[in-house]
């Protein structure tokens, strides 16, 4: 019982801090005070709310769209779009329980799901040769790929996988989010994502690879 | 030699790097978009209306359902793929509700009355039972009407408006009468497999698989000629033309490439010149024969239990299309079954070996990847490996330390081999 004791303690103390971090968490994903006023005055169809929503968000919302539609600007201008006429739809009904960015972010994957779904898109195939570059007998080795060169590989190799694995991977390694902040945007669990995050990353490797069994 | 950088996460962060920004031009269009929506009115909300609208066709449904009287059970209809549109013509308490369209899933016997109406859609199939256990099989794009049912004498009636069924009829006794009409001809039996296909409004094309059927060609200028159609034989029906039966094609059940023994293919491709290939036919005595164009290969006669074999030599290597037909004893011949055979007595080309691109590798496995010819199977020290179609084939293998040989072979579809030595050498 004695050597029970201290364990049950330990066991309720973490508990305790547990919930106070995620409450104290929770708190501070919560729309500030700013955002909800821009909220209730895009709700209320002032026309300066819009400018000011467009000002702030747009950029990052676009390069978010950016880099899931393979870098096709009329695609990503097209969904960015979308996003900012559904959050103006829907402005009314922003309770401010995430934070502003978060709550665009949603609405924009949904947007690119809905783009890839409902228009019957699939990702353009992809031969092995645009891979890996043919090699000559007069060359004799691959050389470092540039970077402009690598990002257009991954660019590509990203609309390869479901698209709620490059909504991860984007949000995560180019947007820089927690995985936190993450869940918000994907409406799945913490865990589920850092999961999604492992699978995505192993198929962007097979990908870049070429062949599923590498 | 280099090795690509493989940090997943930091190939990621390249993109993270680029200077994406929206058009100015974007952001002042955007802008206005957005002032311009907030001047229109609030859209009304659709989907509520369809809602609402759902709704109230699904009680009407249910209440024209619960009033529907229940008609004798004529025959039921089970949808084995895809979804069957059966058009039903039932009395009803509401005259507005005559008649209705029901789509019936891959599921429980959906049961059918007269005058009811099948249709499978493309990629469907479905089979009619009836009550006297006959059973009418129905591919996709079939349309039948369920015409005319006479319980005390037993007879049944479908008319078919287009597509392919396959009627399996067992003997009727006494005045039982089983009858498929199309546009064209009524195909009737009294027991018996065959299959009826639309080919077109005026046209019909049946075959009979076990027994005899009567196909009768509905046209008055030719005063409604009719011929019987024995068992392994198969007619089209056109109208304006005259009846004329023939043997059904023969199966060719296998082939036999110097002794041994391969599976029919519509194209076979072989490194040998002899070919024996055996068949079947259910159309009786008569003759075997293998062409090609209009040329006659061998003519053999079908054996008692109607199996045949016919002989081909190629005589120089290339693509010969070989056609093989039946012969009934007056000359009529059956349709052709045909294949390709390609004697190619050529090996792939060289193998191409695009990666590593340095026999010096570094690290302990290596990826080896290349191209050979479209079709052709590889393996590496006599391990298979994955080729696409294209030929472009890639593996992952495993180097001890220091050299390692290494021997690929590509080997085509005629069993032509070429192989590639050389040694890797593990850093």
């Amino acid at each position: 019982m004695i050597a029970v004791f201290p364990t049950r303690v330990f066991r309720f103390w973490r508990g305790i801090l547990a919930f106070a971090s995620d409450i104290l968490y929770r708190e501070s994903q919560r729309a500030t005070p700013a955002e909800q006023d821009l909220m209730r005055r895009l709700a209320q169809r002032d026309p300066d709310a819009a400018a000011e929503l467009v000002r702030q968000y747009a950029e990052m919302v676009y390069r978010f769209v950016y880099h899931q539609v393979g870098g096709i600007v009329e695609d990503a201008e097209d969904l960015t779009q979308e996003t900012f006429l559904a959050a103006l739809q829907s402005a009314h009904r922003f309770r401010g329980d995430s934070r502003l960015r978060t709550w665009l972010f949603r609405i924009a994957a949904h947007k690119i799901a809905d783009h890839w779904r409902s228009r019957r898109r699939r990702p353009p195939e992809l031969p092995l040769e645009d891979w890996h570059p043919t090699v000559g007998e007069d060359t004799p080795s691959l050389p470092f790929l540039e970077e402009t060169e690598l990002r257009d590989r991954v660019r590509a190799a990203l609309l390869t996988l479901p698209p709620h694995y490059r909504t991860a991977l984007v949000l995560r390694y180019v947007e820089d989010m927690p995985v936190a902040e993450m869940a918000r945007v994907m409406h799945r669990s913490p865990k589920s994502v850092e999961s999604i995050l492992i699978r995505a990353k192993q198929m962007l490797r097979q990908t870049l690879r070429g062949t599923d069994d590498l | 030699m280099t090795c690509e950088p493989t940090d997943i996460e930091e190939m990621l962060r390249t993109l993270a790097r680029e200077d994406v920004r929206p058009r100015p031009a974007f952001i002042v269009q955007l802008t206005e978009r957005l002032i311009a929506a907030m001047a229109e009115r609030p859209r009304l909300l659709g989907w509520h209306l369809a809602l609402a609208g759902a709704v109230t066709l699904l009680l009407l449904a249910v209440i024209g359902w619960v009033l529907t009287p229940r008609v004798p059970q004529w025959a039921t209809l089970i949808v084995e793929n895809g979804v069957a549109q059966v058009s039903w013509q039932r009395p009803l308490y509401f005259r507005w509700s005559r008649s209705g369209v029901t789509s019936v899933p891959v599921g429980p016997p959906f049961p059918l009355a007269q005058g009811d109406r099948v249709a499978l859609p493309e990629e469907s199939a479905g089979v009619v039972v009836f009550q006297d256990g006959s059973r009418l099989r129905l591919s996709g794009e079939t349309v039948i009407v369920l015409e005319e049912v006479d319980m005390p004498g037993l007879a049944i009636r479908v008319r078919a408006e287009a597509g392919e069924i396959t009627a399996d009829v067992p003997p009727l006794p006494g005045r039982l009468a089983f009858e498929v009409k199309t546009p064209a001809a009524t195909v009737g039996v009294r027991g018996t497999v065959f299959r009826a296909r639309i080919v077109a409004a005026d046209h019909l094309y049946s075959a009979t698989d076990e027994g005899a059927t009567r196909v009768t060609l509905l046209d008055p200028a030719q005063g409604y000629p009719s011929v019987e159609v024995p068992t392994g034989y198969e007619v089209d029906a056109v109208i304006g033309q005259p009846l004329k039966v023939r043997p059904q094609s023969p199966l060719v059940d296998h082939l036999a490439l110097n002794g041994t023994t391969v599976e029919a293919e519509s194209v076979l491709a072989s490194n040998r010149p002899a070919l024996t290939i055996f068949g079947k036919t259910n159309a009786g005595p008569g003759y075997a024969v293998l062409l090609s164009g209009d040329t006659l290969l061998d003519r053999v006669p079908i054996a008692p239990e109607e199996e045949f074999r016919l002989r081909f030599h190629a005589p120089a290597e290339g693509e010969y299309t070989l056609c093989i037909a039946v012969e009934a004893p007056d000359g009529t011949r059956s349709p052709c079954t045909s294949f390709l055979y390609r004697y190619d007595t050529t090996p792939p080309p060289v193998i191409r070996l695009l990666e590593p691109t340095a026999p010096e590798v570094c690290g302990e496995t290596v990826t080896l990847r290349g191209e050979t010819e479209p079709g052709a199977t590889v393996r590496l020290n006599g391990e298979p490996i994955p080729v696409d179609p294209t030929g472009a084939f890639a593996t992952r293998w495993t180097l001890q330390p220091g050299e390692n040989p290494m021997i690929l072979e590509a080997c085509d579809r005629a069993g032509n081999c070429t192989r590639l030595e050389f040694v890797l050498t593990r850093q």
